[in-house]
């Protein structure tokens, strides 16, 4: 006889990329329903970004994504920098391309060492995190700090390149492109990885394009849609780039698609530094932060993050606090209805992996 | 000769406890980014006996990282009395000591100490792997020491900590 | 580019554009369906996010919707007002399927009830919610804090 029964996979789950609760109802070893559960990481952002000035905003932000936190910053300059008609200095935009493609680099390496670690592949995990610890040193030695770093500011970037920080990069990139091969023998080749998952959680680009998917797990599908190429934003509009898509759809397609454009990535950090203008001021003189005021007005200022389209929906009143932000998170749409939709009829040895493939993340659902 | 009375042999577990404390993965908050680099190859947390453990029943160390969700919150306490005597709280990063960043939010509480008896504060936020590492070897000293019992503390006070619990989820 | 043209002349004069890449259309409460609907057959096809502000000195809810044409590579915003006593709408998930989840979170976090929505009274972020709805803006989240969640007192030292 199969019985039917429930089961969490519950808030305490190694598998699960941060604190976020599956319900699920099974019959024998098949899942017939899912229902997220999620509010675990609620800290009510919006309605503290409402209680700070503007510059104190820029402690708060870089928190409400924690593997990726620069995306938070730059869309928050962007959008202040739209209302008020400033115009960014250009060598501050190549820094601040060079930051976001590293930090975009170190997100994907965290995460693939997530989803190694679903499967059983658990060396990967103990390389990607140690690769990307060299480059959580440089960003120390440039911005002070590890993970949350502050700076990107409205007006440009907080301070300049140190000297010799561009031969430091340079060798990072040079290493991790050495060692993309030794993760290919590793993982992406390895038959443990392929026989998981081709075929699995398969999405056509129809069903993508009216769920409102965005990032690498739409292009997997065979839909070019950046916001790179769409709506240039720093120095993209001076790189030359071209962004590979697949057209499988399942869970194998996506992964590979976030291992194609690492290597995009660090192809763009090498361009970025040969083109950049060797000297120049980074940043716009910031006004006194007690008067500083905003004329009224709205903004969305969007940018391509690792998952996806992210973006801030900025109203501003004429005073000197932010009247109402919102929070446009990634994963909102790639979790409900889309993750639930895919549980169904699947497995529950599966169940794990098809969430992490989706690379949903928690923090950018809960705010 | 003769036997062991009950203090030399507690001291002889404690000296075998300490090599060999289980953490619970459970990573609660935003201070889980600093975990993976702690666990794995570049400052190997291994190498102390500490390892991370995926049931509440065999797990010695609750890791609070970061701010307490009161959502959260009502499930760490479930899973805190699930785990198993002698156990141990370590509260990681500014937000467990007075709130941090967040003291003015309607859903974080602010104080891990009225909820759960706390062994060790890391401050920092966020703490370095570094930091982690010493706190630990700090928390080794004090199982030595004797000076580590949170999970007697909880039992004797135990009204007063459901009485706390109750004000703030309200069940 | 000519269906962006002929939006404009059907809404004669009220679609503007506030920079080359956002638009923005005000339209009143019982024309909001109809307008969505209209957008999205001309190439708005994706719905980016739907929110509200609270404007409590007018005393009204502003609805914001954000649709992405992918051919024309433009954002466009549809707003429209409602009164703050009573707030409610009509579901838009007839036209955009996705928008369920955001309808959730505008009754959680405003207190507007949408109608024909049936997961939309149920608690999505929040547990055990008694107090007001947290995102208006007559709801203090300092004197909240303060008064539930107890804090270290400055004076004592534990060195």
């Amino acid at each position: 006889m199969i019985r039917d029964y429930t089961l969490f996979i519950g808030p305490n789950h190694p598998g699960i990329h941060g604190n976020f609760s599956v319900k699920l109802q099974l019959e024998g070893d098949t899942i017939v329903s899912a229902k997220g559960d999620s509010g675990y990481l609620h800290r009510g952002f919006e309605k503290l970004m409402e209680h700070r000035l503007y510059l104190q905003n820029l402690a708060l932000i870089p928190r409400i994504c924690v593997p990726e936190p620069d995306i938070n910053e730059a869309v928050y300059a962007m959008a202040i920098e739209e209302l008020m008609g400033i115009e960014v200095p250009e060598r501050a935009k190549y820094i601040r391309t060079i930051i976001l493609e590293a930090a975009r680099v170190n997100a994907y390496l965290f995460s693939l060492g997530g989803f190694g670690a679903m499967i059983g592949i658990y060396t990967l995990m103990q390389w990607s995190v140690g690769d990307r610890d060299y480059m959580l040193d440089l960003f120390s030695k440039l911005t002070g700090a590890r993970i949350y770093h502050m700076y990107i500011w409205p007006g440009g970037v907080r301070r300049d390149f140190p000297s010799g920080f561009e031969e430091e990069l340079l060798g990072w990139v040079r290493y991790i492109k050495d060692r993309l091969s030794d993760y290919d023998n590793l993982f992406f080749k390895n038959s443990l990885f392929v026989d998981r998952t081709k075929g699995v959680a398969k999405i056509t680009d129809e069903e993508a394009l009216n769920s409102g998917v965005t990032g690498p797990n739409l292009k997997a599908t065979g839909v070019m849609q950046d916001v790179r190429i769409d709506e240039p934003y720093a120095a993209y509009p001076y790189l030359d780039f071209k962004i590979p898509v697949l057209s499988e759809g399942d869970a194998w397609a996506r992964t590979i698609q976030r291992r194609m454009e690492l290597e995009l990535s660090l192809n763009l950090i090498e361009q970025a530094v040969k083109k950049m203008p060797k000297k120049g001021p980074v940043t716009v003189k910031i006004p006194n932060p007690f008067k500083w005021r905003i004329p009224k007005g709205e903004a969305y200022a969007k940018v391509e993050s690792s998952r996806g389209e992210y973006g801030f929906y900025f109203v501003s009143d004429g005073g000197t606090k932010p009247y109402r932000v919102y929070v446009r998170g990634v994963s909102m749409p790639h979790m409900y209805p889309l993750a639930e939709r895919l549980l169904i009829e699947a497995n529950l040895s599966d169940a794990p992996m098809i969430i992490e493939s989706l690379d949903i993340c928690p923090p950018e659902i809960d705010k | 000769m003769g036997r062991l009375d009950e203090r030399e042999a507690m001291e002889i577990l404690d000296q075998l406890r300490k090599r060999s404390l289980w953490m619970l993965h459970y990573c609660t908050a935003c201070g889980a980014v600093e975990l993976p680099p702690t666990m794995t190859s570049r400052y190997d947390m291994e190498r102390f006996g500490i390892v991370p453990f995926v049931t509440s029943r065999q797990a010695d160390i609750l890791l609070v990282t970061g701010y307490i969700n009161i959502k959260t919150l009502r499930r760490i306490v479930t899973v805190y009395e699930q785990m198993l005597d002698p156990k141990y709280v370590v509260g990681f990063g500014s937000c467990t000591i007075n709130g941090g960043i967040y003291w003015d939010s309607y859903a974080v509480a602010k104080r891990l100490d009225l909820y759960l008896p706390v062994d060790l504060y890391i401050a920092g936020c966020m703490p370095r792997p570094e930091a982690v590492i010493s706190a630990f070897r700090h928390l080794m000293r004090l199982i030595d020491e004797g000076k580590a019992d949170g999970y007697r503390r909880y039992k004797d006070n135990y009204y007063w900590f459901k009485a706390n619990q109750k004000k703030v989820l309200g069940e | 580019m000519k269906r962006i043209e002929y939006l404009k002349r059907i809404y004669e004069g009220r679609l503007i554009e506030i920079n080359p890449k956002r638009l923005l259309i005000t339209v009143p409460k019982d024309e909001f369906i109809s307008a969505l609907s209209t957008f999205k057959v001309n190439s708005f096809n994706q719905l980016t996010f739907v929110t509200a502000v609270d404007w409590i000195k007018e005393s009204e809810f502003e609805i914001v919707a954000n649709l992405y044409s992918r051919e024309n590579r433009l954002n466009v915003f549809v707003k429209t007002r409602i009164s703050r006593d009573n707030a409610e709408i009509q579901t838009i998930t007839s036209i955009y399927s996705v928008a369920k989840k955001y309808e959730v979170e505008l009754t959680e976090m405003f207190g507007i009830k949408v109608v024909g929505n049936e997961d939309a009274g149920k608690p999505f972020l929040l547990e055990n919610w008694k107090s007001k709805p947290p995102l208006r803006k007559e709801f203090d989240s300092v004197a909240y804090a303060a008064e539930h969640y107890e804090a270290r007192h400055a004076e004592e030292k534990n060195d």
